[in-house]
Parts: C-alpha cells; structure tokens; sequence
C-alpha cells in the first residue's frame, strides 16, 4: 500500500475525526450552559420581587437546583475531560490553580481585615464571582500564550 | 523542544486540524506543539511517532541533551 493511495482517506479521516471532537465538545458546553440557565431561570422566577438576591426561593426548588448545579459540575466536567486533549486539560488545571491560590489569599486577607475592624464581613457572592473571573483571566491568558 | 512535525505534516498535504484529528487532539494543541511552545506527553508523543511510523528521537530533538553532550 503506497501513501498517495492512502492519503485521501486518511486526510477525511483526520478532519472527521477533528470535526467529531469538536462537535462533542460543544454538545457538553450548551448543555452545562443550558443547565446553568434553567437553574438561573427558575432561581429568579421564584425570588422575592425587589428582595435580595435569590431572596424567598422554595425549599423545593433550592434542592432540586443544588442537585442540578451538582450533577451539572460533575458529570459534565468529567465528560469534558474526557474529550478534551493534555493542552486544554493543562490549561484548565493551570486556570483553576490560579484561581484557588487567588481565592485562599483574597478570603484570607480580607478575613483578617475584617477582625482587624478594617472591612465588613468578607460576602461569599463577590469571593465566588472574583475567583470565576480570576480563573476565565487565567484560562484566557494561557490561551493567548500558550 | 524543538520538532519536526510542521515539516513531516507538510509532507503529507495534512492541515492542523487534520493532524490534531488523526491524533485525538486539537488544532491549538498541533500549533503549540510545532511551535514548540508546548511538549507534549510522552503518550502523545509515542502516538504521533506511531503516525509518522518514525521514533520519538526522529521527531523531537532534546536540545538541552545535546548541549550537555
């Protein structure tokens, strides 16, 4: 068997392959998205009008979303590993390190701060969407230099 | 670590992505591999050998061994 004889097959089969991953890609990221909105969805159709935030949900409906959010982190990021390749997988692990070490000195210090009567009590809400958007810094950066 | 896959990929008519997909990896992961801003695991390495029915030592040129030498 010659290579010029093989290559049209094996160059289809590349980009199918190619094309097959990403597709099974985008499948998980809209379904954890899709899950992320239902939860959102519900989360504030239920809320307090003009109360805080997430203010008089069900008891129901908080189970049922912990256990959506749950299965959804689960299940769709061990699926995500598996389809994804060493690059991403390392830039992922380097984000959320990243993140972690952000989120132990941010929750520290401002701990400290606050039982030094410097700031108010730290709010789990701003350490949760600061430490989000550390890591999505952080997987954009190592996307961009590799 | 420096490589020779652009060339061997080259000689084969074979895009990024046509590459990453015969070796189960992206387009992104083949461009930072040829550029050398990322070496891959020895798995991969051993897949993308297997691929170009070449050794590792074929491919990939361990500089730092060779200027020690």
């Amino acid at each position: 068997m010659t290579r010029s004889t093989t290559m049209p097959n094996e160059m289809k089969d590349g980009l199918a392959a190619a094309r097959a991953r990403t597709r099974r890609q985008r499948i998980i990221l809209f379904t954890l998205m899709g899950a992320g909105a239902v939860v959102g969805f519900f989360s504030a159709m239920f809320e307090v009008d003009g109360g805080a935030f997430l203010e008089g949900i069900p008891a129901a409906w908080a189970i049922a979303a912990s256990l959506i959010t749950t299965v959804a982190i689960a299940y769709g990021g061990w699926r995500y590993n598996r389809v994804t390749d060493e690059l991403e997988r390392r830039d992922n692990l380097w984000a959320s390190t990243v993140a972690l070490n952000f989120y132990l000195a941010l929750y520290a210090n401002w701990y400290l701060w606050w039982r030094g009567e410097l700031v108010r009590e730290p709010q789990h809400e701003v350490l949760t969407v600061a430490t989000f958007a550390v890591m999505m810094l952080a997987y954009g950066y190592k996307k961009l230099r590799p | 670590m420096k490589n020779r896959l652009k060339v061997l990929r080259a000689e084969r008519d074979w895009s990024q992505a046509e590459l990453g997909g015969h070796l189960g990896v992206s387009r992104q992961a083949v461009n930072a591999i040829e550029t050398g801003k990322y070496d891959p695991s020895l798995p991969l390495a051993f897949r993308i050998a297997r691929l170009f029915e070449l050794s590792i030592e074929e491919i990939f040129d361990d500089a730092e061994h060779d200027d020690a030498e």
